[in-house]
């Protein structure tokens, strides 16, 4: 397996197939006399932006943190969890108990909700509203 | 982050050095392996324009300048222990060159396959 074009930047799908995000980070564990191994991989906006800049990073994560958002840090996936690798990643885990919806449900929240249209903001299909 | 962890995505596109100091190429790939219940990094793949790999750039005809070829560096020849300089524990000319798979023509799509 190829890491760089196997796993990272690529899409993750949890196990009912939902779009989880994209593979921002992998972690490697250094031992010794072993050789590294591939411990987890990360998604999280703070890891996208630790590519940049740590700075940025850590501005970011303190924001979301701020902002109620979420804790700042990154969803961390143990490499036993993922089942399948290639242009999509299969993680055997529920996204739901994750944080990687926590954007969308903090700009459903403040934003969404508030746009004074039928139907807008639930996630709900308009036939379905009271 | 602890001491003894490192991300991949902050190793890809560093300047490899050899045990004397000589620039051996950019790290471009990290090549795992499974190995029982784990997945073990088994070498990396450096070249001097190995970056380039990454753009699908196949039909530039790089094979036939001699600019296909990478180094392959076993784990155990390679020092992360500064992730910021990785270098090689052996000199350049030790290091074993491969050519860089071709991609496949056509296939807009590369299909998954199970890790099990």
């Amino acid at each position: 397996m190829h890491l760089v074009r196997d796993l990272l930047d690529n899409q993750v799908c949890d196990a009912r197939n939902r779009k989880m995000g994209k593979v921002d980070g992998i972690v490697l564990v250094l031992r010794e006399g072993r050789p590294p191994r591939v411990a987890a991989i990360e998604l999280g906006m703070s890891t996208l932006l630790c590519r940049i800049s740590e700075r940025l990073a850590r501005f970011a994560a303190r924001l979301e943190r701020r902002w109620g958002i979420s804790d700042g840090e990154p969803v961390r996936i143990p490499m036993a969890r993922i089942k399948r690798v290639g242009p999509d990643v299969r993680a055997e885990i529920d996204a739901d108990a994750t944080t990687v919806y926590d954007w969308e449900r903090w700009l459903d929240r403040v934003l969404i909700e508030r746009i004074p249209i039928r139907g807008g903001g639930t996630g709900e299909p308009e036939g379905e509203r009271k | 982050m602890s001491a003894r962890e490192v991300k991949v995505e902050h190793l890809v596109g560093r300047i490899v050095r050899d045990a004397s100091g000589i620039r051996v190429g950019r790290l471009c790939e990290i090549v795992a392996r499974k190995d029982g219940d784990e997945f073990v990094v088994s070498g990396y793949i450096v070249g001097p324009v190995a970056w380039i790999h990454r753009f699908a750039v196949t039909g530039l005809g790089l094979r036939m300048r001699s600019l296909g070829q990478v180094y392959r560096v076993e784990w155990d020849q390679m020092d992360l222990s500064d992730p910021g300089q990785p270098r090689t524990t052996c000199a350049r000319d030790e290091l074993s060159r491969e050519e860089w798979p071709r991609r496949k023509r056509g296939l807009t799509r590369r299909p998954t396959h199970p890790l099990a």
